[in-house]
C-alpha cells in the first residue's frame, strides 16, 4: 500500500486537470478541493500549503486586473480606437492591420481577454457593417493577442508565473522573445491577409462602399462622443498606465519587484479615480476565481513536487539526452501541444519544477537560460492552436457568437493548426540560433 | 450591388434610431466628404457616374430615406453647377477634389439655412402659458421649443414616454436647455389630455400618400390629440418629402423578438415597429423652412417638389445608361 502513497498526489492532480478540461464544474473550485485534499491527506502540512502559494504571482496579476479596470471604465480604450479606426480612412486593410498590430501591442501589456474585449467588438462592427466576413479578422486578432502577450512579463499568465518562479524582470522577457514574437506576428498576419485578400483589397475606387465604410466610421464617432468622455480621468488612467509600465522597465535600476510595482501603480490609480470609479465596484471587476485558480495549482504542484515525481522526470529526461538543442526543441513542442489542447496554467505550473531540475543538471552550459524562454515561447504560442486552448480564443469566439458569427472547433482548427504551427517553428528557429550562433 | 443596397440600409436604419433624421444625413454628407478625400478615381466624370451608383443605392434602400436621397441630389447638382463645363470635357479628379468638398460644405451650411428659416416660422406660433406634448425623438421640435424660449415664451412640456432611449435623449435636450417638464407613460395620456394645449411631431418623411411617416407611438397620440381637439402641428423641411411613388406599407419595419416570461417557463413573440403611418388631413398645420402650411398648401408644395426630382432622376438614368453603353 505504502508504494502507492507517492502517487496520490499525483492521481489527485491529473484527477483534477481531466476535470478542469471536462469543464463540468468551476476550476477554481476543483484546484481548491483538490488543493484542500493534498492537505488532508497529509501530503503538505497548511503551513507548507501557504508558502507553496506564490503570492507575487497572486499579486501581479491582481493589481494588472485593477489597473486594466480602471483604464476601461475611463473609456480609454474606446477613445483610442475610434482614433484608430478614423485614420484607417475605410481602407479594409488598414482596419485589418491597425487592429491586428493594436490587438498584438495591447495584449503585451494587458491580458489577452481584456485586450479581445477591448478591440473585438468593435471590428466585428466595422466589417459587419462593410458586408464582409469578420471571421478572419476575429481569428487573427485571437492570434495576435496569443503571440503579443508571449512578448512581455505580463502579457500572458503563464510568463508571469515563469517569470515569478526564475525572477526574471520584465526587461529580460522583452529583450529575449521580442524577436521571434515580431517576426511571428508579422509572418501570421501575412499569411491571413494572402489568404483573404478578396476582402481586404482596397476600396479607393469604389465609391459606394467606400461611403458606407466612411459612414461607419461617423457612426462610430458620433456614438462615442456621447459618452461623454471625463478628460481628467483618462488623462490619470493613462498616465499611472504608462507609469507602472515604465516602472517594469526601469525595474533593474529600481530594484523594486514587479508585483510591488504593479500594486502601487493599482492603488494610487485607484485613489486617485476613486470619485469616477468605487473600490467597491473596482473590484467586482477581479477575476477572483482566477487569482484562486492559481492559488490552488500552487499547492497542487507543491504536493506532486513533494513525491520527487517531478525532479525524477527531469532526470529522466537529461539521462535521455544531455542535447540542449534537442531538449529545447522538445520543451517549445510538447509544451505547445499541450497548451493547444490543455489549460496552459497548471502545465507551466508543473513544468516549472522540471525545468528548474533540467536548468540543474545542465548547470555550466552557457545557454541554460534558454530553457525558460523555451518554455515560454511554448506554452504561450501554443494557446492559438484549438478553440480551448486558451482564455482569449474562448472569450473571442463567443463574442463572435453573440454577434451573429458561429464559428466552430473544425472551422477554427483548420486556420489556426497551420498558423500556430508555423509560430512554433519560428520559435524553434529562433532558439536554436541562439544556441548555435550566440 | 444587392449586397451593397443591403449594408447601406442597414447602416441608415440603425444611424436614423440612435441619431435621428436629420442628423443622419448631415453624418453621410460628412462620410461623403471622407470618401472624396481618398477616392481614387482619375476624373470628375468617373467620379460622378460613381456617385450615380451611390444614388441609385441610396434610392433603393429598405427603407428609402428621403433626406438622404435629396442631399445626394443636391450634391450632384451642384458639382454640375461649380465645376465649369461640367459634363462636356474630362476633368482630373485631383484638381477637382477640393471644389467637390466644398460643394458638400455648401449643402451642409444650406441645410443649416433650411432648419433656422423653419425656426424663424415657428417664432410664429403663440405657445404663452400653454403645455406642449411632445412624444418622438426629434431634434427639429427640441429647437423648435427652444426657439420658443428663447423668444421669452413660458411653456410646459409635456413628454409621452416611449422607448427607453429615446425618451432619455428628449429629457436630456430638455434639461440642456432649461426647459421644464414632466414625462407621463404614452398609455397614459387620457389622464392629462385636459391640459394639453397642443402637440409638436417632428416627422420622417412625408409620402406620396400623403402620410407623415413618425416614431411609432405617434398615430396612437394624434388620434387622441383629434378626439379632444387639441391642435396638431408638424415641423420638417420639404427635402425630408419622400420625392417618389410609394406604398402605404414601405417604411415601416417590422422586427420579432422571442421573449420569455420572467418567472414561468413560457415563450412568446413580441413585435416591434419601426414607425407608424399618419394622414395629412390628421395634422392642422406644418411648419416647413417655407413657412407655416396648410395641409392643402403642403399637398402643393409637395408636386412641385416631386416634378423637380423627376426631372433630376431622368439626368441620373441618362449618365448611369451612359456608362453601360462605353462599359
Amino acid at each position: 500500500m505504502e508504494t502507492f502513497i507517492p502517487f496520490l498526489p499525483v492521481g489527485i492532480f491529473f484527477t483534477a486537470i481531466i476535470l478542469i478540461a471536462l469543464e463540468v464544474f468551476e476550476k477554481s473550485l476543483i484546484v481548491l478541493l483538490a488543493g484542500t485534499l493534498m492537505v488532508i491527506l497529509g501530503f503538505l502540512t497548511p503551513e507548507e500549503a501557504v508558502e507553496a502559494v506564490d503570492f507575487e504571482t497572486i499579486i501581479l496579476l491582481m493589481s494588472m486586473m485593477l489597473l486594466v479596470a480602471i483604464a476601461r471604465k475611463s473609456g480609454v480604450f474606446s477613445w483610442m480606437n475610434v482614433r484608430l479606426v478614423a485614420l484607417t480612412r475605410g481602407n479594409p486593410l488598414f482596419i485589418f492591420i491597425t487592429f491586428s498590430l493594436l490587438t498584438a501591442i495591447l495584449s503585451a501589456f494587458l491580458d489577452n481577454v481584456t485586450t479581445i474585449l477591448v478591440v473585438l467588438p468593435i471590428t466585428i462592427e466595422l466589417f459587419k457593417g462593410l458586408g464582409q466576413d469578420p471571421k478572419p479578422l476575429i481569428f487573427t486578432e485571437i492570434f495576435m493577442s496569443n503571440i503579443g502577450g508571449t512578448m512581455t512579463l505580463i502579457g500572458d499568465p503563464p510568463n508571469i508565473i515563469i517569470g515569478g518562479a526564475r525572477g526574471l524582470s520584465f526587461n529580460d522577457f522583452i529583450v529575449n522573445l521580442w524577436i521571434p514574437v515580431s517576426i511571428g506576428l508579422v509572418i501570421a498576419m501575412g499569411i491571413m491577409i494572402l489568404c483573404h485578400w478578396q476582402s481586404l483589397k482596397p476600396i479607393a475606387g469604389d465609391l459606394p462602399k467606400l461611403m458606407i465604410s466612411t459612414a461607419l466610421i461617423r457612426r462610430l464617432q458620433y456614438l462615442f462622443i456621447r459618452l461623454n468622455l471625463q478628460k481628467a480621468f483618462v488623462v490619470k488612467s493613462v498616465l499611472i498606465l504608462l507609469l507602472t509600465i515604465a516602472g517594469f522597465t526601469l525595474q533593474p535600476v529600481l530594484h523594486i519587484h514587479p508585483h510591488v510595482i504593479a500594486l502601487f501603480g493599482a492603488s494610487l490609480l485607484a485613489l486617485l479615480c476613486s470619485k469616477e470609479a468605487h473600490i467597491h465596484e473596482l473590484l467586482h471587476e477581479v477575476e477572483w476565481t482566477t487569482l484562486l485558480f492559481f492559488s490552488g495549482l500552487f499547492v497542487l504542484v507543491a504536493a506532486v513536487e513533494q513525491t520527487g515525481i517531478l525532479k525524477q522526470m527531469s532526470m529522466v529526461i537529461v539521462n535521455t539526452t544531455t542535447s540542449l538543442p534537442f531538449i529545447l526543441l522538445l520543451i517549445i513542442w510538447i509544451s505547445g501541444l499541450v497548451s493547444m489542447v490543455f489549460d496552459n496554467i497548471p502545465f507551466v505550473t508543473v513544468m516549472i519544477p522540471v525545468v528548474s531540475g533540467i536548468e540543474a543538471q545542465l548547470a555550466g552550459d552557457p545557454h541554460v537560460m534558454l530553457l525558460w524562454w523555451a518554455l515560454s515561447l511554448g506554452v504561450c504560442l501554443g494557446g492559438n492552436g484549438t478553440i480551448i486552448g486558451a482564455s482569449a480564443n474562448v472569450i473571442g469566439t463567443d463574442l463572435a457568437r453573440r454577434e451573429g458569427f458561429s464559428i466552430s472547433f473544425m472551422e477554427y482548427l483548420k486556420v489556426s493548426l497551420p498558423i500556430t504551427c508555423t509560430v512554433l517553428l519560428i520559435a524553434s528557429a529562433y532558439i536554436l540560433t541562439r544556441v548555435y550562433f550566440f | 450591388m444587392q449586397n451593397t443596397i443591403r449594408q447601406f440600409s442597414h447602416l441608415l436604419r440603425q444611424t436614423e434610431m440612435e441619431i435621428g433624421t436629420r442628423d443622419m444625413s448631415l453624418l453621410i454628407l460628412r462620410a461623403l466628404q471622407d470618401a472624396i478625400r481618398v477616392f481614387s478615381g482619375k476624373t470628375v466624370e468617373s467620379f460622378i457616374k460613381k456617385l450615380d451608383c451611390t444614388i441609385a443605392i441610396a434610392c433603393s434602400t429598405e427603407p428609402k430615406f428621403a433626406l438622404v436621397i435629396d442631399t445626394l441630389y443636391q450634391f450632384k447638382d451642384s458639382i454640375v453647377t461649380y465645376i465649369p463645363e461640367m459634363p462636356t470635357a474630362q476633368h482630373p479628379f485631383a484638381d477637382h477634389r477640393h471644389t467637390l468638398l466644398q460643394c458638400i460644405d455648401r449643402i451642409i451650411a444650406h441645410a443649416e439655412d433650411d432648419t433656422l428659416l423653419l425656426l424663424s416660422h415657428a417664432r410664429s406660433l403663440d405657445m404663452r402659458g400653454k403645455t406642449i406634448l411632445i412624444h418622438d425623438h426629434s431634434h427639429t421640435v427640441q429647437d423648435v421649443l427652444w426657439t420658443l424660449r428663447q423668444d421669452k415664451q413660458d411653456f410646459t412640456v409635456v413628454v409621452a414616454e416611449q422607448d427607453h432611449e429615446k425618451t432619455m435623449g428628449n429629457i436630456e435636450s430638455l434639461t440642456d436647455h432649461g426647459l421644464s417638464f414632466t414625462v407621463v407613460p404614452s398609455y397614459m395620456l387620457s389622464n392629462v389630455e385636459k391640459e394639453v394645449d397642443a402637440c409638436f411631431i417632428g416627422g420622417l418623411t412625408l409620402k406620396s400618400t400623403y402620410d407623415f411617416v413618425v416614431d411609432t407611438g405617434t398615430s396612437a397620440i394624434i388620434s387622441e390629440c383629434r378626439l379632444h381637439r387639441i391642435p396638431v402641428y408638424v415641423f420638417m423641411t420639404t427635402s425630408k418629402f419622400s420625392l417618389w411613388k410609394s406604398t402605404k406599407k414601405e417604411t415601416v419595419q417590422v422586427h420579432r423578438h422571442r421573449r420569455s416570461h420572467p418567472t414561468r417557463a413560457i415563450t412568446f413573440d413580441r413585435l416591434k415597429f419601426s414607425h407608424d403611418r399618419v394622414p395629412l388631413s390628421s395634422i392642422d398645420t406644418v411648419v416647413t423652412e417655407k413657412g407655416v402650411h396648410s395641409a392643402r398648401e403642403i399637398k402643393r408644395i409637395y408636386t412641385h417638389r416631386l416634378k423637380e426630382r423627376l426631372q433630376q432622376e431622368k439626368r441620373s438614368l441618362l449618365t448611369i445608361m451612359d456608362e453601360g453603353g462605353s462599359t
